[in-house]
């Protein structure tokens, strides 16, 4: 097993290395240099000047220097400075990682377990009222959009209701660290987190319901029931077990799903996270921010696709992998 | 043909191939005509069709008919669904966006699955080094987070329809090459290919008559799930301000342009995204009857 994951984390460094040489190549395609764009405010610069500039911070260089000289500050731990912003990529980075966490864990625990909880009353239930009408919801919420959705929360309780702030995280006119400004910041998190989770149940809710109805069917189960165990128990200790072997492998699966879907919300919710500053710096051509951004992210893809692996091994017994 | 073809042969086209393949696709009409589930999907998209196609010419108002005088109105009418901040009309405006956002699902499900679907198809007759290869290019398009994907490369190639199918067709073709090239590993190696490999057929004809009709039924499913895929990644593009860009309108650019006028307009946001929904539906539901009818023995695992 440890032979196994040493073996797994040491296929990571050549997938990381591919993946930032990839968009790496793809941001430096792209017309606009960072110089150009830098010194479009000063008249008085003459073409000499800029290739000279050019030059010096190394633009000329062809895409494998820049690309190494990127990875070297990259592995110092010093990914630069950002163009719009004038300040080091860490500095903004911080920020909207945290920003991004609170969000994302929120929606994750709220939203997984809501899904669980859910999937497994639909099974239970199978062929009830109630798992029809989840069964039908959780269908028709799968082709609503999140950005439209996320609108349409706003219209309900912010255009019409009045009850919750349309975007942004904070009210500059509280004191920090007040009550009025921590209830604040808690009711510009609701909607987005409720967008957020709302799309994990219904990603995961289906995947419960059905695994929990193929454990159901099992024979230990009629075994568990003769022996004399309450329902509550069979289903919740005996059965809840095997059950959650795929979910979980699902859930760590989806983990990185989270990011992408993240970026649409805290768009609409003008939210300043890490989905968010991806988009911004893409969009601004703010290229060393872009990468460290995309790197943050491919980290944690990676990381949670190993996770699975691990999970569905270490949980099911019956998997064995070979080192 | 005939003198030099051994006369098994001969007997076995005249008299099993034709009924057995009837037979197969009449079975999978006669299954789907059944699921009331397609009834619905099928309903909604034919009449999504036939609005985008029809629809602009329903309303006397040209796309960009501006009429400062009726900016921002309610469903009249005159304006059937109201009218945007320039007193465009918003029925005319979300039926040609339509045609432009469902134009590019259906292109996009379309090649994706041609492309991905020979991909995965000559990757698993094949094998070996163009196997690994390809099949080391689907990982790493699935490795890397999709969102950052399409937000560099629309920004790389910039605004436009072609260019918005043609990378949505680049990253979503790997569903449809994992697809058949499982399918084809799974009868890769079954009599019927081993038949038409000692009857002296290509390469190319064992792929693309032998192989290709046998995998044809994940790929169906896939190509409608992926047009269901496309639109929703197109207007979350166009939403963004990287995909279509006005004055050429799609459901995403026009939800964008309604979204700055939420407090006074928010039926102008509800609209363009209900339409999206409608489609995406259809897309789903059609999607799953296609499974269930193509395929019974993957209907019992899916959920209803």
């Amino acid at each position: 097993m440890f032979l196994y994951v040493f073996k797994r984390l040491l296929q990571i460094i050549p997938l990381l290395l591919v993946i930032s040489a990839l968009i790496f190549g793809l941001l430096y395609a792209m017309p606009g240099d960072p110089l150009y764009r830098m010194l479009q405010d000063i008249p008085r610069l003459r073409p000499e000047d800029y290739e000279r500039l050019r030059k010096l911070y190394g633009f000329d260089d062809p895409f494998y220097v820049q690309y190494w000289k990127w990875l070297w500050q990259l592995i110092q731990l010093n990914p630069g400075y950002s163009r719009e912003y004038g300040q080091p990529v860490f500095d903004i980075i911080w920020p909207a990682l945290k920003n991004t966490l609170v969000l994302t864990v929120a929606a994750v625990v709220i939203g997984k377990l809501l899904a669980i909880v859910l999937g497994i009353f639909s099974a239970v239930r199978q062929y009830s009222i109630g798992d029809y009408i989840l069964t039908a919801v959780t269908f028709v919420a799968y082709s609503v959009p999140a950005f439209w959705l996320g609108l349409m929360l706003i219209i309900a309780f912010s255009v019409k209701l009045g009850w919750l702030p349309t975007s942004g995280i904070v009210n500059s006119e509280l004191t920090p660290g007040s009550w009025e400004a921590i209830v604040d910041w808690m009711k510009h998190l609701i909607l987005p987190v409720a967008v957020l989770a709302i799309s994990e149940i219904i990603q995961v809710q289906r995947f419960m319901r059905s695994s929990m109805l193929e454990v159901l069917r099992q024979d230990y189960l009629t075994t568990a029931r003769a022996k004399g165990l309450s329902e509550g128990v069979v289903v919740g200790r005996h059965a809840l077990k095997n059950a959650l072997i795929p979910v979980v492998t699902i859930i760590a699966v989806t983990m990185p799903r989270v990011v992408g879907g993240s970026t649409v919300v805290e768009t609409v919710f003008a939210y300043p996270g890490m989905g968010r500053l991806l988009y911004t710096s893409i969009m601004g051509n703010d290229f060393v921010v872009a990468m460290t951004v995309v790197m943050i992210i491919a980290i944690t893809v990676v990381f949670f696709n190993l996770l699975a692996d691990i999970l569905y091994g270490w949980l099911d017994p019956r998997i064995r992998y070979q080192s | 043909m005939a003198g030099s073809t051994p006369e098994f042969a001969i007997k076995a086209d005249a008299i099993d191939l034709p009924t057995a393949e009837i037979g197969y696709w009449r079975v999978v009409w006669r299954r789907f005509k059944r699921h009331r589930v397609a009834y619905v999907g099928f309903f909604f998209f034919v009449l999504l069709l036939l609005a985008v196609i029809v629809g602009p010419y329903l309303a006397p108002y040209e796309l960009d008919q501006v009429s400062l005088s009726e900016r921002m109105q309610m469903p009249s009418a005159k304006h059937w669904l109201g009218t945007d901040e320039l007193g465009r009309d918003t029925w005319v405006r979300i039926m040609h966006g339509g045609r432009v956002s469902l134009a590019v699902g259906l292109t996009v499900g379309l090649s994706t699955v041609l492309l991905g679907g020979l991909i995965g198809i000559v990757a698993g007759y094949v094998g070996g080094v163009l196997d690994n290869l390809l099949m080391r290019l689907v990982d790493m398009i699935y490795t890397i987070p999709r969102i950052v994907l399409l937000l560099v490369l629309s920004k790389l190639a910039g605004p436009g329809l072609l260019n918005i199918i043609i990378i949505l067709v680049a990253l979503e073709w790997t569903n449809a090459a994992r697809l058949a090239r499982s399918a084809v590993l799974s009868f890769r190696e079954q009599e019927f290919v081993l038949a038409a490999q000692c009857l002296g057929a290509s390469r190319w004809r064992v792929m693309l008559r032998h192989l290709l009709p046998n995998s044809l039924a994940p790929l169906i499913v896939s190509a409608t799930l992926d047009a269901g895929a496309a639109i929703r990644a197109e207007t979350t593009l166009s939403f963004l301000g990287l995909g279509i860009q006005p004055p050429t309108p799609s459901w995403g650019n026009l939800l964008t342009n309604a979204a700055t006028n939420i407090f006074i307009a928010p039926l102008q946001v509800f609209l363009p995204g209900l339409f999206i929904f409608f489609a995406l539906m259809s897309f789903n539901l059609l999607g799953d009857a296609l499974r269930d009818a193509l395929d019974p023995r993957l209907a019992e695992r899916g959920g209803k």
